[in-house]
């Protein structure tokens, strides 16, 4: 199989065309031949110097291969900027939602302004405080609105809940080792959220914790339209 | 089908000349790590 999609893409780039388009070239291979594939096909552009429009649903396929990824949903296009750009600046929650494994954690709230500066309100999981100075920002563009707040699994740190940072109480209901990493799921008032954390990670099940989010890595959305508030 | 007839089919198809069709498909072939004359 390996070969024949090789030769199929020889075959094609002999005649030098001036735009390749490759519509879901891997999908019915197997999971270990896709990833070898993807490598052989990163090469294989590099040495053609040749533009290729590649479709996937895969979106580590299109944050590995690409210089310029462009989001669709629907047949409308969501966002069109560079890997970097499209998973670290989504410009909404279905970009936002589709890029990255586990995926970014998405949790309705209410955005209020108690003592003057506004404050997330996540119902019965609690309140937490803003400090990200940006976020502040794009916080303060929408008061007292519904929205959605997002931060990606890896971004979120645990810790013990004495410490006073912005974050929620929540407890650990499950814990996956998925080999390089530990996927820590947390709980708390109807909202649950994955974090990322190192191999071997040792933390219990019914483990009560922080779950802390830190400066820079706060995403903000409108809870009716899913657009990202304030994005610059 | 050996892997140069499958490579010489676009060039052969729009006329390209047989030595340039010979040179094009080794080059292909070494490109894509795949003998020429395997099948």
């Amino acid at each position: 199989m390996n070969e024949l999609q090789k030769i199929a893409i020889g075959r094609s780039a002999i005649t030098e065309p001036e735009i390749f388009l490759l519509d879901e070239p891997l999908s019915n291979l197997d999971a270990a031949f896709r990833a070898f594939m993807r490598t052989e096909l990163k090469h294989l552009q590099h040495e053609f110097q040749q533009t290729m429009v590649y479709v996937t649903h895969d979106q580590i396929e299109a944050m590995s291969l690409a210089d310029r990824i462009a989001v669709m949903d629907m047949g409308l296009l969501q966002q069109y900027g560079t890997p970097n750009e499209v998973y670290n600046k989504p410009c909404n929650t279905f970009v936002a939602n589709f890029m990255g494994s586990p995926s970014m954690n998405l949790l309705p709230c209410r955005l209020t302004n108690g003592d003057g500066d506004p404050a997330l309100n996540f119902g019965d999981a609690g309140t937490s405080t803003i400090e990200d100075g940006e976020l502040m920002r794009r916080c303060k563009l929408a008061r007292n609105a519904d929205v959605v707040f997002g931060m990606r699994p890896e971004d979120i740190e645990i810790q013990p809940r004495e410490v006073g940072r912005p974050g929620l109480d929540m407890e650990v209901t499950f814990v996956e080792p998925i080999g390089p990493r530990t996927v820590v799921h947390l709980s708390a008032g109807g909202h649950n959220i994955k974090v990322a954390k190192d191999k071997q990670y040792p933390i219990e099940i019914g483990a009560k914790v922080k779950a802390a989010f830190p400066k820079g890595r706060c995403h903000i959305f409108d809870a009716e339209s899913g657009d990202a508030i304030g994005l610059e | 089908m050996t892997v140069r007839k499958n490579l010489e089919f676009g060039l052969r198809v729009r006329g390209v000349e047989k030595s340039e069709i010979a040179r094009r498909v080794q080059n292909m072939a070494d490109l894509i790590g795949a003998p020429a004359n395997s099948v």
